[in-house]
Order: structure tokens, then C-alpha cells, then sequence
């Protein structure tokens, strides 16, 4: 006998398995993830932000350090595809703003700027994980999720 | 004073400068994308439509500006208070100036005001907080109850003291996510996108220069003690007056731009008595550039030692003003020798 507890976890598995299967053999899109203005800051590896990135199909440009803080420069050196900012304690905005200042920055350049709710990403349980990841896969994978619709 | 020193000491005006420029091409080479000295003449000439080009104009010209201006301004703000008190204690910081501003930066945190109103709030309340404890230390200079310099020191450490304890009650009790936002900002940085504020921290950097260098000539005769001056012709308090209000705006400012960055204000002018004398003609100008080559230098230093991560630029003109200027002390100068 399943409990009701088992079946959400295991809904919630198989929810995860569809999106990172869908997103296979996909270009993986190079992400900046903010959680932070001043300082600037982002999750680097050995965070469950860094795997939401990964499992969505992208590859998170800060995943070789575990420090927060990290520099704007290194974020345009890197010319990341697309930026998530998690509206965390600051205006998302006002931040989403700033970087599309940077024309030739691939992510502003191509408006793939986004801002994601803190309370989905930063506390997350089972559930809201597979909620977080179908979000942000649709963010990292239009193409995806327009050929076969968001689950 | 014979004709050789002084020559000598003109000359290190040039020599500053020169030191200054090197100090801004290696600020402006060096990053996470390093570029040789000839790559950056290319990108200046032609790279118009490049990554690099962004990264020259867009972060690292700015945060130099920003070092420049700050940096001098906090040097300024030394020479000056030091001159008008004639105490090598006294800086921006012992005023309580900084404590006020690091306490409205924290009570803006505290209510949320920056991730409502939008974060042009955060430099606003940094320096509404200054200009409260500026207000608070004129007005018990100017009504002489606190006569003494001695006095006016230690209200300006105790406004320090509890605006201090009461940074670290809001910290005690704020949200986990804004901590680490108070933290950093107390430790200082120049990463300010905004270029109205680098902008008008530059023009009240450089109006603190011309306007103190008018009074250098004053500061000269009340180095000889207060009353000796006004027989001089001096007029003491309309001096001590102007270069307060001046000192304390231009610190205020700089703090509420790039948050606490210690050590600068205290340690350059000192450094620069040293090496250059006690005529504020040249002491002014002098520090000015100083200050602004040194923070320009720490904050390449943040930025580079552990790239990508940054580190905050008010650890490193601390750990490096501080160090440099005890060797400077213990390799024969003394401070009294370059007094004015």
C-alpha cells in the first residue's frame, strides 16, 4: 500500500524524469543565476540551485566555485546565453534593467533576462523542486517546451 | 626650509602622477579578462562592438572613476580634519560619520525600503545617516560646548560606538538574506553600475580639492596653533567651519556610494606628511592622488587575488594601509617630523 506521501514523491520523480529526458541531447545553454545585487552573488556548485540548472538542461557559469559573491565582470567575460535573478531581498527589475544595459551581452542581446520568485526556488520541497524545474526549463528551452508543451 | 627639499618636494607631484597612471593602465588591464596593454589600446580603438569593449567602458572604467573619486575624497577628508584639529587621529571615521551612514544603510535593509522603492534608496539613506551624526557633532562644536579637539574625538567614537551596537542589533534580528547584504556593504565596494552617482561622487571629489586648496594658506598658519594664526590674519573659525562641513559632505557621500572603506582616510594623509611635508599647498593635491591611487590599486587587488569571487575592497586597504604604514613608522621616519 502507497501512501499518500509516496505517491506525491514519486509524481514529483517522474515529473523530474519527463522534463530532463524532454530536454536531452538539447544545446545546453550557458546560465548566470543571481540571488543577490549588492553584493553580487550566485549559487555555485554543491547548491540545489546549481542542480535545477543543470537538470533543466543548462550549465550554471559559476558551477566551479561554492563562494557567493561573484564578480559583474566575470559574468560578461563569460557571456552567459541567459540570466535568472531570483528576487531575493531586492528589486528584480531594477537588476533585470541593469544587465540589459550590456547590448552585447548574449543574454540581453537575445532578451532572455529572467526573473524567477524566490519563495518557488530558495526553500524548496519535492514538489515545488518539480515545480521550479518546469519553470526554469521552459525559461533554458522554449524550443522544448513549445514543440511539446509544458507538463 | 632650504631650496633642495623643496625643489625635491615639488617634484613629487610628477612623480605621483606618474605612479597615478601606471596604477589606472594596470586597473584597467587586469581582471577576470586580462588584457596586455596593447589588446587594450585595440579594444580602445576599434573593438567597439565587443565584449571587451563592455567590460572596459561599462564596469571597469566606472569602478576606476568611482576609486579615483572616492579615494581622494576620503584622503581630502583627512588632510583637512587632521589640519583643522591639529590631531593625527582624526578622520572621517572617528567622527562617527561612517557610523551614521553604515546605521541608515542598515535601517533601510531593515525596512525593506531598497527591494520596495528601488535600490537608488540605499545611497540616500546612507547619507541621511551621515549627515545626522555631521549634524550632531557641528552642533556641539559650533555651540563650543565640546571646545577641546579631545572632546569632539570622543563624542565622535562614542556616536561611533552606538551606531555600531545598533548596526548590530538590526543584524541580530534581520532576515538571513539581508545579511549578507549589511555585511558586505560595511566592508566596502566599488561595484556601483549607477553612473549618476559615480558621476556626482567625482565632481564633489574634485570640488573638495579646489575648495580646501583655497584654504592651504590657512591651514599653514593654524598648523602653528590657533591663536598664532588669527594674529596672522586667519580667520580660524570661518576656516574650521567650511573644511568640516566640506570634509564630512565628501565623506558622507563617498560612504553612502561605496560603503565603509577605512583606512584611507587616516592612513594617506599620514603617509604623505611623510613624504612630501606638511605645506597643504602640496599636501592637499598630493593626498588627493594618493588616496586615489591606492584605492584604485586595493580595489584591482579585490577583484583579481581571488577572480571570479571579489573580494570586499575595505579588507584590503585595511590589511595593506595598515601594514604599510606601520613599516613606514618603524623604518626611521617619525610622524612629529613631518608635522606642519
Amino acid at each position: 500500500m502507497t501512501t499518500s506521501a509516496e505517491r506525491m514523491v514519486a509524481d514529483a520523480k517522474a515529473r523530474v524524469q519527463t522534463l530532463r529526458a524532454r530536454v536531452a541531447g538539447h544545446t545546453r545553454p550557458r546560465v548566470f543565476i543571481q540571488i543577490g545585487a549588492k553584493p553580487l552573488s550566485t549559487a555555485g556548485k554543491d547548491s540545489f540551485l546549481n542542480d535545477l540548472i543543470d537538470m533543466a538542461g543548462g550549465v550554471n557559469i559559476a558551477d566551479d566555485t561554492t563562494f557567493r559573491v561573484y564578480s559583474r565582470e566575470a559574468v560578461l567575460a563569460a557571456n552567459p546565453d541567459c540570466i535568472l535573478i531570483v528576487t531575493m531581498g531586492m528589486t528584480g527589475p531594477d537588476e533585470k534593467q541593469k544587465w540589459g544595459q550590456y547590448k552585447h551581452l548574449a543574454a540581453a542581446a537575445n532578451q532572455r533576462i529572467f526573473m524567477i520568485d524566490s519563495a518557488l526556488v530558495c526553500s524548496p520541497t519535492p514538489l515545488d523542486f518539480a515545480d521550479a524545474l518546469v519553470i526554469i526549463t521552459g525559461l533554458l528551452h522554449p524550443e522544448a517546451d513549445a514543440s511539446e508543451g509544458p507538463k | 626650509m632650504n631650496d633642495t627639499p623643496r625643489r625635491r618636494r615639488w617634484l613629487s607631484i610628477p612623480i605621483l602622477l606618474g605612479v597615478f597612471a601606471v596604477i589606472l593602465l594596470l586597473a584597467l588591464c587586469a581582471g577576470s579578462e586580462g588584457f596586455t596593454p596593447g589588446r587594450l589600446l585595440s579594444v580602445l580603438m576599434n573593438g567597439q562592438d565587443s565584449i571587451a569593449h563592455t567590460i572596459l567602458f561599462r564596469i571597469r572604467l566606472p569602478r576606476v572613476l568611482l576609486g579615483i573619486a572616492v579615494g581622494g575624497a576620503l584622503s581630502l577628508a583627512g588632510v583637512m580634519l587632521q589640519g583643522v584639529f591639529r590631531n593625527p587621529l582624526v578622520e572621517p571615521y572617528t567622527l562617527g560619520i561612517s557610523g551614521g551612514a553604515a546605521l541608515g544603510v542598515c535601517l533601510n535593509v531593515l525596512f525593506r525600503l531598497s527591494a520596495t522603492l528601488g535600490s537608488w534608496t540605499l545611497p540616500l539613506a546612507g547619507f541621511l545617516g551621515a549627515l545626522a551624526s555631521i549634524t550632531l557633532v557641528s552642533m556641539l562644536m559650533l555651540r563650543r560646548r565640546f571646545s577641546s579637539v579631545r572632546d569632539l574625538l570622543l563624542v565622535g567614537v562614542m556616536i561611533s560606538f552606538v551606531c555600531s551596537s545598533l548596526v548590530m542589533l538590526i543584524m541580530a534580528i534581520s532576515r538571513d538574506e539581508d545579511l549578507h547584504g549589511i555585511v558586505f556593504w560595511l566592508m566596502g565596494s566599488l561595484d556601483e553600475p549607477n553612473t549618476f552617482l559615480i558621476g556626482l561622487a567625482a565632481a564633489v571629489s574634485l570640488l573638495a580639492l579646489a575648495v580646501s586648496w583655497l584654504f592651504s594658506l590657512n591651514l599653514n598658519a593654524m598648523a602653528l596653533g590657533e591663536e598664532e594664526a588669527t594674529h596672522l590674519g586667519v580667520r580660524v573659525e570661518l576656516t574650521k567651519r567650511v573644511l568640516f562641513l566640506l570634509a564630512s559632505l565628501a565623506t558622507g557621500l563617498s560612504v553612502s556610494v561605496a560603503g565603509v572603506i577605512g583606512f584611507v582616510g587616516l592612513v594617506v594623509p599620514h603617509f604623505m606628511r611623510l613624504y612630501v611635508g606638511g605645506d597643504h599647498r602640496l599636501l592637499l593635491p598630493a593626498s588627493w592622488l594618493c588616496g586615489a591611487a591606492f584605492l584604485v590599486l586595493c580595489d584591482t587587488l579585490a577583484r583579481t587575488v581571488f577572480s571570479p569571487v571579489e573580494l570586499p575592497v575595505g579588507v584590503i586597504t585595511g590589511i595593506l594601509g595598515g601594514s604599510l604604514f606601520v613599516y613606514a613608522l618603524s623604518a626611521g621616519r617619525t610622524l612629529s617630523g613631518g608635522r606642519p
